[in-house]
């Protein structure tokens, strides 16, 4: 692997930090995993793309994230007012978001803006490491490393503490006289607006917008957490979210290696749904290899 | 002052199972009552304590607390002014999080939505000097996840955090009935304590006579989805373990007539 491949990799896998940071929300603080963020992804995308084209690359990331919101807060009403399961809820919703992303997107399936501004324009190719521009890397470290922050701030503020505690023991929080369902509601809403930021960011970063690059990016965020976690352990906010973040990166590192080593293309999401299975059997398979030399201990 | 008035709740209602869990309940507490409530199984003690608190809707009847009808307001709306405490110790707090987040939680109930940090410092001494008055060592732990402490512990964390915003009701529903002798004598004296200290109106619910008439000033005994009997004053207190019993027996006898003779 060269540098350039390996600096590449890393800014990738900062993008799908953001992602899996967003999904951190819905599917580790209350506990529901939500399908909008294949469907608000390309939302970010699809508004970040259309807004570059206009020559307003900063107006496609803000409004690319909060049609993101708009998207969490409908699953949360969904979900919390109609009473309709969490997943399917999110399923619902992805769905209708393809036409509309579609609509956004001016009924093409993709829009390119090569040699547009874009965010990344002020800091390119003013930064180098032998050779390689790491004007990209920079801004999106320092993204992603304000977003961690802000997050932790947000987690122990006293609606953070109700949205944890939510997920955690929901009778609880009841009565103590929060209102589950708006908290539900804001949960879904805050991780799909990072979702659709972390898409507009893609966006901006490859110059294209594809319709169908959600597919999958569920089961990216959930790889990125789960590897994370097994890695670098979650004991403690601070460290469950640089978790992510580490996650997010050797993620996307496994990833360009498997394919250095001539992985298809077209097996990436197989490779993704794989990884996730494998990092959440980790945990299980370890305490069965100890039992069995317990019981076999002296043969 | 709670005010219950004609209350009848049906479970199932137009199916085989239906079963009636309160019939025509009218029961009134006055400001600063601690009332114990005893009866067998399935007699709506816990029905009454759930159509007050709210996640239990009456089919008919009207509930006041203070003059306010809380018959239909929304459960979350309720717990600003209602304290309230399970059997299960694990239902009052989030394992997850710490002793002080469990805390700032409770701490803010009734007032409105800050942004602020959720345990500032000055809660934080606060919250210290409140859990060094249980005399747990929950005080050195304020940053412990509250998964990690023992069912009593956590009990006694719910009560005060139940108690810490001073609630105009208090709801307990067996609440010492899963730990150990000695930590439920310890958990009903830190309630009795802090009952008497903030002058509570509670009910409680308990299956230990002992205990229903060792504390408060009132002893409800409830069967068949009513009230058969309110004990309190001298009555009360010349009352012993077996003098209940009997009055249970008696409730028996005629439940069974009842169920022979086909209501």
């Amino acid at each position: 692997m060269t540098l350039s491949t390996l600096l590449g990799s890393i800014e990738l896998g900062l993008i799908f930090a953001i992602l899996s940071l967003g999904l951190f929300i819905a599917f580790r603080i209350l506990d529901l995993p939500d399908l909008t963020v294949d469907g608000s992804f390309v939302t970010g995308l699809a508004y970040s793309a259309v807004w570059s084209v206009a020559k307003n690359p900063y107006m496609g990331i803000f409004m690319g994230s909060m049609g993101g919101m708009l998207a969490g807060i409908v699953t949360g009403i969904l979900h919390t007012k109609l009473k309709i399961h969490a997943i399917l809820a999110g399923i619902l919703t992805m769905t209708g978001l393809y036409s509309i992303n579609l609509f956004v997107m001016g009924d093409k399936p993709s829009v390119f803006f090569y040699g547009e501004k874009t965010v990344f324009t002020p800091f390119e190719g003013k930064f180098y490491i032998s050779g390689v521009d790491i004007g990209k890397l920079i801004l999106l470290f320092i993204i992603v490393l304000i977003l961690t922050i802000l997050l932790r701030i947000f987690l122990m503020t006293q609606v953070g503490l109700s949205l944890r505690a939510t997920g955690d023991n929901e009778a609880m929080v009841r009565s103590s006289s929060i209102n589950t369902d708006a908290m539900k509601i804001l949960g879904f809403a805050v991780c799909n607006l990072i979702v659709a930021f972390s898409g507009a960011v893609y966006a901006q970063y490859n110059m294209t917008a594809t319709h169908g690059m959600g597919t999958g990016m569920l089961v990216l965020g959930l790889a990125s957490i789960i590897i994370g976690e097994t890695v670098i352990g979650k004991r403690g906010m601070l460290r469950h979210l640089f978790a992510i973040v580490i996650g997010a990166i050797i993620y996307r590192i496994m990833l360009t290696i498997a394919f250095g080593l001539g992985l298809p293309a077209i097996y990436l999401k197989l490779f993704s749904a794989v990884i996730v299975v494998v990092a959440i059997s980790i945990p299980l398979i370890k305490p069965t290899i100890v039992r069995w030399r317990k019981i076999h201990a002296g043969n | 002052m709670l005010e219950i008035k004609n209350v009848n709740v049906i479970f199932n209602k137009d199916t085989v199972n239906e079963k009636r869990a309160l019939r025509d309940l009218s029961l009134i507490l006055n400001d600063g009552d601690f009332a114990t409530v005893i009866g067998s199984n399935g007699a709506g003690k816990s029905t009454m304590l759930n159509v007050i608190a709210g996640n239990i809707e009456v089919e008919s009847g009207k509930i006041y607390n203070n003059g306010l009808d809380i018959t239909y307001m929304k459960e979350h709306k309720r717990a600003r002014f209602i304290g309230r405490l399970y059997q299960d110790p694990l239902k009052g707090t989030a394992p997850h999080m710490t002793i002080e987040e469990n805390m700032g939680l409770a701490y803010s109930r009734g007032k409105r939505v800050r942004f602020g940090l959720g345990v500032r410092r000055s809660d934080r001494e606060y919250f210290k000097s409140v859990c060094a008055k249980l005399g747990l060592g929950l005080e050195h732990r304020l940053k412990n996840e509250v998964g990690g402490l023992s069912g009593g512990q956590r009990q006694a964390l719910t009560l005060l955090m139940a108690t810490m915003e001073t609630p105009e009701l208090l709801l307990l529903d067996e609440h010492t009935a899963a730990l150990d002798p000695k930590t439920s004598k310890k958990i009903m004296e830190i309630t009795d304590r802090i009952v008497s200290e903030n002058h509570i109106t509670t009910l409680m619910i308990t299956h230990n006579i002992r205990d229903a008439l060792d504390y408060g000033n009132k002893t409800i005994v409830m069967n068949n989805g009513g009230i058969l009997t309110i004990l309190e004053g001298e009555e009360r207190k010349s009352m012993t373990v077996s003098d209940v019993m009997k009055l249970y027996s008696g409730t028996d006898a005629i439940l069974s007539d009842k169920m022979i003779l086909g209501n």
